[in-house]
């Protein structure tokens, strides 16, 4: 069934398309006028210069591709591009300033209850929400540089939005300045790679009740927090580049609510706080490099059964933080820079446990002012004592590698 | 004459060798640490320990030994048409720059030998080179306000470990106290103040601000970095250093010009 579809596809695609072309100059002027007088499959070459468009809904399978410099001036209040069809594809187009606003999602393409649809190669300045997907599968958005100048969360919309979708492909995009880089809610099934998501208001990529998504080789960096995945099942997350995210509740992971997931090969890199982790479990953790963070990992009460394992810690301030006193998650085989104790018979593991809970970084996780005894040799001499007879911190022994 | 005081003193203090033994110590730590760390903001963290905790209580202990072994010396002093004041400022002197070429030798030679070039490298070290000479000068005229003021050697050096003892760790000890007992309290300005009434504790914060470790550390450290890491608040801190520098010497030199040896 599958494969008539597709040759019926092609068939149509061969036998009965024409071209479009639309220029300033030429007879159809408008990209409005062009997608109402085209039929399905056909294709809309759009020429060089620059276009004052309304809302153009696009209501049948089109091709639409930009030559040269094309750019789409969002003339009227409303979303810019409104795709209502399966099969649509979109590239070679520069989308701009569609408008804020506080009623409605306003973006430069909005794509509804679609199948197959392609968004490549595209430019999105200074727009409300850029790419929107609502209730819409297997459709790709791929190469694009989408870039807004938000300054507050309140007022400014995300890259690319996903809402209740299924199977989408999102790769080698580049989204700065937005409130979220990419946003999914509700969207199961989907593959997040290559992108870079930076200078983001919010969070470079944020997840909410998607299931099953995987995000691959990844760059986030200086957004009010890298990655926030919540309320989620069966993630998978590995091979990307935390940077930069700093600030008071800044985390390069944020962690909340999400089970059976697994956090592999990452780089956590100058953070304020690595990875935070609420209500996180079943969890897997390893071969991530947490370097140069304030805080590795804070790691709440809430989260247990998590395994951390094979993971290098690096020159951070502290390397974990907990408000509990007990431990429910699994650590083994880590390298901890600053384990202090020997290795007798060199293969490689210390002999003496690990605890990587310092007591100073629980004195200041509860009273953040006393930051002013940072590094001072009161606190070394406290944490030597406490290292030595565990009183406050949790009783983690943790083998090192 | 001061600087016939303040040679004579130089010349006694690289003869006894203990100064060139220290700056040759504090150069083989520096280098070793260079080396150790491969970022040199760690370096610089490792460096401050030494600056902060082992420079004082060596410049204490020294300050009091060398004044109590130039007993004698003084004495001839005090008996020729010199005015007191100027036999004073020659022994401070005559003491302090010998720690500093030390201090120089030891600390400021492996900071170029080993040098990043860039502007926030050389300002860190400036940085820590400056508060090694303040912490160094504020230790020896408080070594010298003890000795003045005690009459026994031992008695001397055992005051002087209490003072070490109370600016590396004890006070500390208190503010952290502090802290916890008035956690319902926004801290953040008062722990400031009470870091400014311990001068190990504000040139540790001075170091450590600039070198963008606290900024990693959220709000708390951001608004420290907003009183300590700009131009203003690092001309203060040092000057409150001065201060430290200088009380101490002033009430070692009132006390020295009315002793009755």
């Amino acid at each position: 069934m599958k494969y008539l579809v597709l040759l019926s596809v092609l068939y149509l695609g061969t036998g009965n398309t024409s071209v479009i072309r639309i220029s300033l100059k030429g007879h159809c002027k408008t990209i409005q006028e062009a997608v109402r007088i085209a039929k399905p499959y056909d294709s809309l070459t759009i020429l060089e210069g620059i276009y004052s468009e309304k809302t153009i809904i696009i209501d049948k399978p089109l091709q639409i591709t930009g030559h040269g410099k094309v750019i789409i001036n969002a003339a009227g209040d409303k979303d810019l591009f409104f795709v209502q069809s399966d099969n649509v594809q979109i590239s070679g187009l520069h989308f701009k300033n569609v408008v804020r606003s506080f009623i409605s999602d306003n973006s430069a393409i909005k794509i509804e209850s679609a199948k197959n649809c392609r968004i490549v190669n595209n430019f999105f300045t200074n727009n409300f929400f850029a790419v929107y997907l609502s209730r819409s599968s297997g459709c790709v958005v791929q190469n694009n540089t989408i870039i807004s100048s938000g300054q507050h969360e309140s007022s400014s919309g995300n890259g690319i939005h996903l809402w209740n979708c299924r199977d989408i492909t999102i790769k080698s995009n580049r989204v700065a300045g937005h409130r979220d880089g990419i946003y999914l809610e509700f969207s199961k099934v989907s593959y997040i790679s290559n992108n870079t998501s930076e200078k983001n208001l919010r969070y470079g990529l944020h997840f909410m009740f998607s299931d099953s998504c995987k995000y691959y080789k990844n760059e986030f960096s200086k957004n009010g927090a890298g990655v926030a995945v919540m309320y989620s099942r069966v993630i998978e997350m590995k091979f990307n580049t935390f940077v930069n995210n700093q600030g008071t509740s800044s985390y390069g992971l944020l962690l909340k609510d999400i089970k059976d997931s697994q956090v592999a090969n990452n780089i956590f890199h100058e953070n304020t706080t690595g990875i935070f982790m609420e209500a996180a479990m079943r969890i897997s953790l390893y071969n991530n490099t947490i370097r140069n963070c304030g805080w590795g990992i804070k790691l709440m009460a809430n989260s247990t059964e998590n395994i951390f394992k094979n993971n290098n810690f690096l020159a951070n301030t502290f390397d974990i933080t907990s408000n509990s006193r007990h431990d429910g998650n699994k650590f083994s085989s880590n390298y901890w820079d600053s384990y202090k104790g020997y290795d007798f018979n060199r293969d490689g593991i210390g002999d003496v446990p690990y605890y990587p809970v310092s007591l100073f970084s629980v004195i200041v996780a509860e009273n953040p002012a006393l930051l002013v005894l940072l590094k001072s040799f009161f606190v070394s001499v406290l944490d030597a004592t406490e290292r030595i007879a565990p009183v406050l911190t949790a009783v983690w022994p943790v083998n090192c590698s | 004459m001061i600087i016939n005081i303040i040679k004579y003193q130089f010349l006694d203090m690289i003869k006894n060798r203990w100064t060139i033994l220290l700056g040759l110590a504090l150069f083989l730590m520096a280098s070793g640490l260079f080396r150790l760390h491969e970022s040199y903001e760690k370096t610089f963290v490792s460096l401050l320990n030494i600056v902060i905790i082992l420079v004082p209580l060596v410049c204490l202990a020294f300050g009091i030994l060398v004044y109590y072994n130039s007993g004698e010396y003084i004495l001839f002093l005090l008996v020729q048409p010199i005015e007191r004041l100027h036999i004073y400022i020659g022994l401070t002197l005559g003491i302090m720059l010998p720690m500093l070429l030390a201090l120089f030798f030891g600390l400021g030679v492996p900071m170029m030998l080993f040098a990043e070039f860039s502007a926030k490298y050389l300002i860190s070290s400036a940085i820590m080179l400056l508060v090694a000479v303040l912490s160094s000068s504020i230790f020896i005229s408080q070594a010298f306000l003890i000795a003045v003021y005690t009459e026994d050697k031992t008695k001397a050096l055992g005051v002087a470990i209490f003072t070490w003892i109370t600016f590396a760790i004890l006070y500390d000890g208190l503010v952290l106290l502090a802290a916890i007992n008035f956690s319902d309290y926004p801290l953040e300005l008062p722990m400031l103040i009470l870091s400014a009434f311990n001068p190990v504790d504000l040139g540790r914060l001075i170091v450590l601000l600039n070198l963008d470790i606290a900024t990693l550390m959220g709000y708390s450290g951001r608004l420290y970095q907003n009183y300590l890491g700009n131009h203003i608040g690092i001309t203060v801190s040092f000057l409150l250093l001065g201060v430290w520098a200088s009380v101490p010497f002033l009430l070692g030199l009132r006390k020295f010009r009315k002793k009755d040896f």
